[in-house]
């Protein structure tokens, strides 16, 4: 593949998949900026191997893999290369405030143990099904219909909402 | 019935999209280029390290040079800027086969997050080098155990029991007080 090429594949996947991810890592964390510099750096390694990466079946799945994997690690909260990435930042605009209910709703995934939390935002916004998640998280279909379940529940809880209108997964 | 939380991430997805403010692919470019900077510029100076203490090692008081004694001046370099041996990554990952992860300690600390379902696991944490390694393991958030290996150069193991009491993680914190030691762990479920 030429190199132009390679450069162009890299920007439109990036310009494709960096918000949608940024909003994952975002459920997940519940600050925005955190999610970024994720997000920002599973793409820098992707970019660094990305004549490899970019022949894979699915590329989006190997970047969204590394920066999953960079959430769970904690590896943001230790590695001093996220300053740099922070002098990166554009300067923030200002914006609307969060609404109540995505405040809410940040908040009550915040109360889920992390495993429950991840499955419930690889599915709800990661669009991943019970079995792709699985495969992710390297266990058995009914544990993550287990962790979906409680989820879902313990979401309910946290907003509110009766508990059968919670679907069963 | 449609599912409730479908229009609760729809709206938290549309809330939060505006908001994202990607750095780009630029960035990520320069991000990646001055990595590969930094990275050539310390193998420089350490290319230089060594040719010069070798050189000053070498030299006698009048100038003359004579020829290298035994220990070679890459092992002489290495102790120097990088302490503990050459191969102590070698040493360390072969203390405990089959590591997930294995790496040289920096100057601060690593923290290493392993996904376990409920259940007895044994950690195996191994390291070779020239400090202390103080290692700290959370369960579920909280601070199980700790305990500072004696590192040495031809490298200490360790074992750890955990009970994960259900599903969840398992962090290991190694300390950046070991500085330049080579570490290797595995989570073992028993």
């Amino acid at each position: 593949m030429p190199a132009d090429d390679v450069s162009a594949d890299f920007d439109a996947v990036y310009a494709a998949q960096f918000a949608d991810l940024t909003v994952q890592l975002y459920a997940y964390f519940g600050d925005r900026q955190e999610a970024q510099d994720v997000v920002q750096e599973a793409f820098c390694r992707a970019l660094r191997r990305w004549s490899k990466v970019s022949r894979y079946d699915d590329p989006v799945a190997w970047v969204r893999r590394v920066a999953w994997n960079l959430a769970v690690s904690r590896w943001r909260r230790s590695r001093t290369a996220l300053s740099f990435l922070r002098r990166q930042r554009p300067q923030e605009p200002v914006v609307d405030g969060p609404t109540t209910v995505r405040i809410e709703l940040v908040q009550a995934l915040a109360a889920l143990p992390p495993v429950q939390r991840r499955a419930v935002v690889l599915h709800y916004l990661g669009d991943m099904s019970v079995a792709e998640i699985a495969e992710r998280e390297g266990v058995a279909v009914g544990t993550v219909k287990s962790w979906l379940h409680r989820g879902r529940t313990g979401l309910a809880a946290q907003l509110h909402q009766p508990s059968e209108e919670v679907r069963r997964a | 019935m449609p599912d409730p939380l479908n229009s609760l991430f729809d709206d938290l997805r549309r809330d939060t999209l505006p908001q994202v403010r990607p750095p780009g692919a630029e960035a990520a470019r320069r991000t990646v280029h001055r990595r590969a900077t930094v990275r050539a510029a310390a193998l420089a100076a350490v290319v230089i390290a060594v040719g010069g203490t070798w050189i000053v090692s070498q030299r006698n008081l009048d100038g003359t040079i004579t020829p290298a004694a035994s220990a070679s001046a890459s092992t002489y370099a290495s102790d120097m800027l990088w302490r503990g041996r050459a191969d102590k990554t070698e040493i360390a990952a072969a203390l405990v086969p089959g590591a997930s992860h294995s790496d040289v300690m920096a100057e601060h600390d690593q923290d290493v997050g392993l996904e376990a379902d409920g259940g007895n696991y044994r950690l195996r944490v191994g390291c070779a080098g020239p400090a202390p390694l103080p290692v700290t393991v959370m369960v579920n958030e909280t601070v199980d155990q700790q305990q500072t290996l004696q590192c040495t150069d031809d490298g200490v193991a360790r074992d750890f029991e955990i009970t994960v009491p259900s599903a969840g993680s398992v962090r290991v914190i190694l300390s950046g007080i070991g500085q330049f030691d080579a570490y290797a762990l595995r989570l073992e479920k028993l």
